[in-house]
Parts: C-alpha cells; structure tokens; sequence
C-alpha cells in the first residue's frame, strides 16, 4: 500500500442543467482536471440531484407543458425549463410550482394545474421545498445512469470515486444513496445514509443500518454523507476500524440573508479528525435554493499537528460559493507520527465508555 | 531513633497542618463579613448567569494569599449576579508555593529558567531536590490532606457565605484506596458538597506520573440545571459529552490546565466542539500562566451550539487574554437549549442500531 496519497474535494456549483448528460458532462470535466493534478480519489458533494433540478421540473410538469406551451406560444418541451432565465414566460409543474424571472421556483398550490396562470412568480422557496415538490414525484433512473458513467471515468482516468449524495424514492420514502468506485473493480461498496439532517428526518428518509468503509484501499478509507458528518459516533467507529481517510460528502444550508459562517466549517467534519487523528476529504454543494443558501469550503484536513498554523487544513477551497476543486497530498506515515507523539486512543478510557454505550441511548431514542 | 529525613518530614507536616488547619482558614475568610448574594432566591430559567474563573498559576507563599485570590475572584463573578462560578484544573497549584522545599523548586525555575520542555520537567526537577527515590506522586500523596481542606472546608464555606454554587476546580488528591486522582468538587448554595469528578482521560504526563483516571461521569440536579464537570483531556472526545448529555446534562463544565502554547485552532478541539456534538452550554475554566517548566494558556468562557451565539460562532462570552487572569460572565437559557434540540430532532436522529452493531466491542481495539 502507498505511503502518499493525492485527494480531491469538489466544490461543486447547482447550475442549472436540463438534461443528465449535461451534469455528467460537466463531471467529466472535473474528474479530468482532478486527473491532471494526479488525483487518487475525487470526493462529490451530497446532495447531487439538485444539479438537475430544471430537469426534473421538466420531467415533473411533462403533462402540462403542452397547455402551457399553448398558452404563452412557446414550446418548452424544445426549449426546456431553465432556471435563471430572463423570460416573462412562467413555467408551471404538476404541483403548481412555476419558475419566476429570477430562475427560482416556487410552490403555488392556488396554481391551475393545467398552467393557465401568468400572473404570479413561482420560486423554490427553500431545499425542503424542492424535495418535496420536485423530486418526491420522480423516478431516480438518474442515479444509475450517473454510476455507470462513474464507473467508465474511473477506469478511463485511473481514480477512485466517492459518487457524493444521490436521492432515491423506495416505497414512496427518500433515501440517499452514496457509492464508492475502483477504477479497477467498479463500485466496491455503496450504502444509504446512516444518520439523518434534521429536514431529512422530517422528510422520512431511510435511515441506513451499515457504516461504509474498506480497509484495503487508499491506506483504509471511510465515506460519510450528509448528517453522519454531525454525529462523531460514526468518525469514531470509523477510526476504531482502523480507518486513516474520511470521503465526506457534505451540504451546509444557512439562510441566503446571511454571510458565510467559517465556524459552521470547524462543526463539521473538521471536529472528527481532530478527536480520531485521521485524514478528511470534504466536499460541498453550493449555491443558492430560494431562502436557502449552500455554501462550504471543500477541504483536504488532518491533525492540527500538521500543518504550521495548526489549522489543520492542508488544502482548502479559496471561496465558500464558487465552484473549485481542491487537491491535496496525505502522508499515512507522518499521520502515524503524531499518532505517536500525541497517542489520543491510547489515553482513552474503553471501560468507562463501554458502561453506557450504546445502551444509554436507548433513553432518548 | 529517628532519622534525619523522618525529622524534617515530620516538621514539614507539623507545618503544613497549622498552613492548611481548616479553622484558621475560615477565620481568615469570615474577617470579610460576606454577603450572601440573592443570586439563586429566585430562578429564571431563562437567564442562568455563569461565571468562568480565569487563574493564574503564580505560587504564593502564604496560604492566605491563596484564599484572598480566590475570594476576590468569587466576589467578582458574585458581583456580576452569578449563579455558578467555575475555577480551573489544578486550581490549587499556586499553594505549592507554600511548601518550602517547593517554594524553592519556583525560586530555582525563575533564577534557571528552566521551562523549555514540551510537558515540563518536574519529575526531574522533583527528583533532583528530593532524592532519585522520590517521584512526584509522593508529594502529591504527602501534601493531599492538606490540599483536600481547600476542598472539603474553604471552597463550601464560600459557596455558602456568597450563595451560590461554585465547582472548586480540580487537584491531584490521593483517594481512600491510595490511588492519586485528579478530582474536582461541585459545592451548592447551602455549604454542602453536592458531588465529585474524577478526570477520566488522563493527559500524557499524568500517566507518566502514576495518576489513575477515573470511571464515570456524574450529572447532577441543581436549581439551576443539571451541571456535569469532567476535566481538560475528558472534552478532547465526544463519549464525555455524549454520556453527561444522555445523562441530562444541561451545562457541562470543564476545568482546564492545558500545558501549549495557545493557538485558536488547538484550541477548538475541546469543549467548543463538544457542545457542537451534543448540545448543551459549555463552561471553560483555564489555569494559566507558568509552573515549574510548564507554559499553561487558556481563553476561558462559556460556548454553545452555534445556533445559540449571537454570532453564529459557538461563543457565548470569553476572556480577551489566554494568560492574565479574568472573570467571564455568560447568561444561558435552559428552555432555548431544549427547544433547540427539539428543532432539531437531535434525540431522534441517533442511529440506535448502528451503535448496536458496533459498541461496546469496538472500544477493544482501543486498549
């Protein structure tokens, strides 16, 4: 197993792509820059679908374009629904969301639904919104579509792939799929998420019952999506395992009326390499979803010990709302050097831990 | 017959019994005429004022220096209507300059300098001023039962004559069964003593030294929430919190002593990101300031989750110095903590059968 290792974070902006091939093409794209700078693994934000979102807003009000096509003299089954367009035209879906001259959309349930309505503006108000109102009414036929296109590119540029979030609908409830590929072998693990954000939990999405991990790629690395990053049990099993490398796929959400919050950044997964002492590849979404704003900064972090300013950061993503991939280089033996010099599991105390876990959350869960 | 090490241990504990006798203590402190503040006749949930003691560890070498120190420190969290008034680990080090042959281990660390080390030198400083045979947790042995008189006798008759609940900080305390410890005590409003810590994670050189750790962490009820105070290393790992907070832990102080240069990010590692983890307030009570070849630093204050700062960052209220000594006054709200972990589900959202899967069994990889 090598010693070194290059990892690349993507910092990912929603745009507003109409057709899956669009999405992947752009992910080519970045796959190919993360290649160039001779990248072992490249990590996706959670959350992928809303990359998608003009095209499932297409999909969703499929039925009622012709009406409306009729109606403003348009034909959006050629022209698509984009957001961020300049156009007086609205476009409605089937649950009476349209999209407004700003590109967002909202949910109108005054709407006609067969989209005789021109006079009012229609947003995503927020991320739940567009859960509920987009995808709920989909079908995730997009998410194998990308995987197979993962798997070509990971052969084709030799790099391992964290896939990041993607949303699928089983007996009508959301979960969230994450998968890891071998250029060599394909997906060789792939799971639902473990732990839940607070608007998932209200969403009913499943929750996944298997950590994911495998001991023999990449010096032994670990994927975390989404609210397992807020929840240190899953860091901790991780390194107990013997994990050395955190894939994380990341979205925060804030309000679009506030600046960007760096403390928000060190709640992460920032909080789990500094308590276990392993590596962490974090990537984000960003972007704007009506009231809702997506923002991060895709890092490469390990041990404050490890870099000058005891930060901790080793590479990190120069805005929190553009896109950008970052890439750092990750030493297993110097990791192992201050596992040495500051030996934090071996000062643990199992006995005391081993008392109250897990049957102590049986209190409260 | 007796030989002359015996005789000047012997002496030395004649010493320390009249420096550290309870009574003497208290008169000194009650020649303050105390009033007892109003601060717990009536509780507001919604407004607990907590106070983080800021200390240096300079010695002193009079034991009523000491409790002057600490006295006026109380009254001035007192005086900013606190209700709990949190001291830090190793509260008592500045009384090690009351005992002579130490006091001159302080005197020959200034004139030496002698401080470079990363954790400190004192077991060969102990060792180069007692005999190669004496190790630092004889003295720790030898000088407990007058340390412990802070604890058991002075710190209960503050909290009484202010009224108001005070954790006392921690000190190296030999336990019944002849164990060194690091222990902490929580006094209430009445002079009684509500409950003890013991530090559960031991920091590198505590373990050197022959320290045992402790094995659990203890929630109490008061009147104004239920407190829980591990130390120091205890908030380097989310199981302290995890378990303080399953156990209903509202307020979650930490004494600390932490032995680095101080640096922002180093600093984050503990309580900070702890109440991120598992919401509830966090209260940190650094020591600072340097013992025999120690740089202690600090910035003492009271953090929550970040939804629950005026900020956004987690900081309720802070010292400015990581150094000097300071009081820091916060006012938390019980029902805002609780409605926010409501808002978000926290209890809800534990994956039950993964930590089923997975604990107890995996922490036996750790040992």
């Amino acid at each position: 197993m090598k010693d070194s290792y290059k990892l690349a974070a993507v910092q990912m902006e929603i745009r507003n792509r109409k057709y899956p091939y669009a999405l992947i093409n752009d992910i080519r794209k970045i796959i190919l820059t993360a290649s160039s700078k001779k990248a072992d693994v490249i990590v996706f934000p959670d959350y992928m679908d809303l990359n998608l979102i003009p095209y499932y807003v297409k999909d969703s009000i499929s039925h009622i374009n012709y009406s409306v096509s009729k109606v403003n003299g348009l034909d959006l089954n050629t022209k698509g629904l984009v957001l961020n367009v300049n156009s007086s035209v609205p476009k409605v879906n089937k649950s009476g969301s349209n999209i407004n001259d700003s590109g967002s959309i909202i949910n109108n349930s005054d709407s006609n639904i067969n989209g005789l309505v021109s006079d009012v503006n229609y947003s995503v108000l927020s991320l739940t919104d567009a859960l509920k109102n987009i995808f709920k009414t989909n079908n995730f036929f997009v998410k194998e579509l990308i995987f197979t296109e993962l798997i070509n590119l990971a052969k084709k540029y030799k790099i391992f792939i964290c896939t990041g979030g993607w949303l699928e609908i089983k007996n009508n409830r959301f979960e969230k799929s994450v998968a890891f590929i071998s250029p060599s072998d394909g997906i060789i693990f792939e799971g639902i998420s473990t732990h839940l954000f607070p608007w998932e939990y209200d969403l009913n999405f499943f929750q996944g019952e298997n950590l994911l991990f495998n001991n023999d790629v990449l010096g032994s690395v670990g994927m975390l999506v989404g609210g397992e990053i807020y929840f240190p049990e899953v860091s901790r099993i991780l390194n107990l395992l013997g994990i050395k490398i955190l894939l994380v796929s990341n979205i925060y959400k804030s309000s679009s009326s506030k600046s960007y919050n760096d403390f928000k950044y060190r709640a992460g997964i920032w909080r789990d390499v500094q308590q276990n002492q392993v590596f962490a590849c974090e990537s984000f979404l960003v972007g704007n979803l009506g009231n809702d704003k997506l923002e991060g900064r895709a890092s490469i972090i390990g041990p404050c010990e490890m870099t000058d300013d005891g930060s901790g950061i080793i590479a990190q993503a120069s805005s929190c709302d553009k896109e950008e991939i970052v890439v750092g280089e990750v030493k297993i033996s110097e990791l192992e050097k201050i596992r040495k010099k500051y030996p934090i599991n071996k000062f643990s105390n199992p006995d005391l831990y081993k008392k109250y876990l897990p049957n102590i959350y049986e209190k409260v869960g | 017959m007796l030989d002359l090490l015996n005789i000047k241990e012997r002496a030395l504990k004649v010493y320390l019994s009249r420096k550290f006798f309870p009574g003497k203590m208290i008169r000194h402190l009650r020649r303050k005429n105390t009033k007892r503040s109003g601060n717990l006749d009536e509780i507001d949930k919604n407004s607990i004022t907590l106070a983080a003691v800021q200390m240096r560890a300079d010695s002193v070498n009079k034991v009523e220096i000491y409790l002057d120190k600490i006295y006026e420190l109380i009254k001035a969290a007192v005086e900013n209507k606190a209700q709990l008034i949190v001291f830090p680990e190793d509260s008592l080090t500045p009384l090690f300059g009351v005992i002579p042959q130490i006091k001159d281990l302080f005197e020959k660390e200034n004139r030496e300098k002698i401080s470079d080390k990363p954790f400190g030198n004192i077991e060969e400083i102990i060792s180069e001023s007692f005999g190669e045979n004496v190790k630092i947790i004889d003295i720790l042995k030898f000088i407990s039962p007058y340390f412990k008189n802070i604890f058991l006798k002075v710190f209960p008759f503050l909290s009484k004559s202010f009224g108001v609940y005070i954790i006392t900080g921690s000190a190296m305390l030999e336990t019944e069964n002849g164990k060194v410890k690091n222990i902490a005590y929580l006094c209430g409003p009445d002079g009684v003593i509500l409950g003890t810590q013991e530090k559960c994670r031991l920091f590198f050189y505590e373990d050197e030294w022959g320290i045992s750790p402790g094995d659990d962490i203890n929630v109490f009820s008061t009147k104004i929430g239920n407190i829980a105070f591990p130390i120091c290393m205890d908030a380097t790992y989310f199981e302290t919190f995890r378990i303080a907070y399953l156990k209903g832990a509202d307020i979650i102080a930490i004494p600390i002593a932490n032995p680095e240069k101080y640096n922002i990010w180093r600093a984050s590692r503990g309580i900070w990101s702890r109440v991120q983890e598992s919401p509830c307030y966090g209260i940190s009570s650094c020591l600072v300031g340097k013992f025999m070849g120690l740089t202690l630093t600090g910035k003492s204050g009271v953090f929550a989750p970040l939804k629950l700062t005026l900020n956004g960052d987690g900081i309720i209220s802070q010292t400015k110095t990581f150094d000097q000594e300071e009081v820091v006054i916060a006012k938390v709200s019980l029902p805002k903590l609780h409605k926010y972990r409501k808002e978000i589900k926290f209890n809800e959202r534990f994956n039950i059968k993964i930590y089923q899967k997975y604990f107890p069994d995996i922490y036996s990889s750790a040992e």
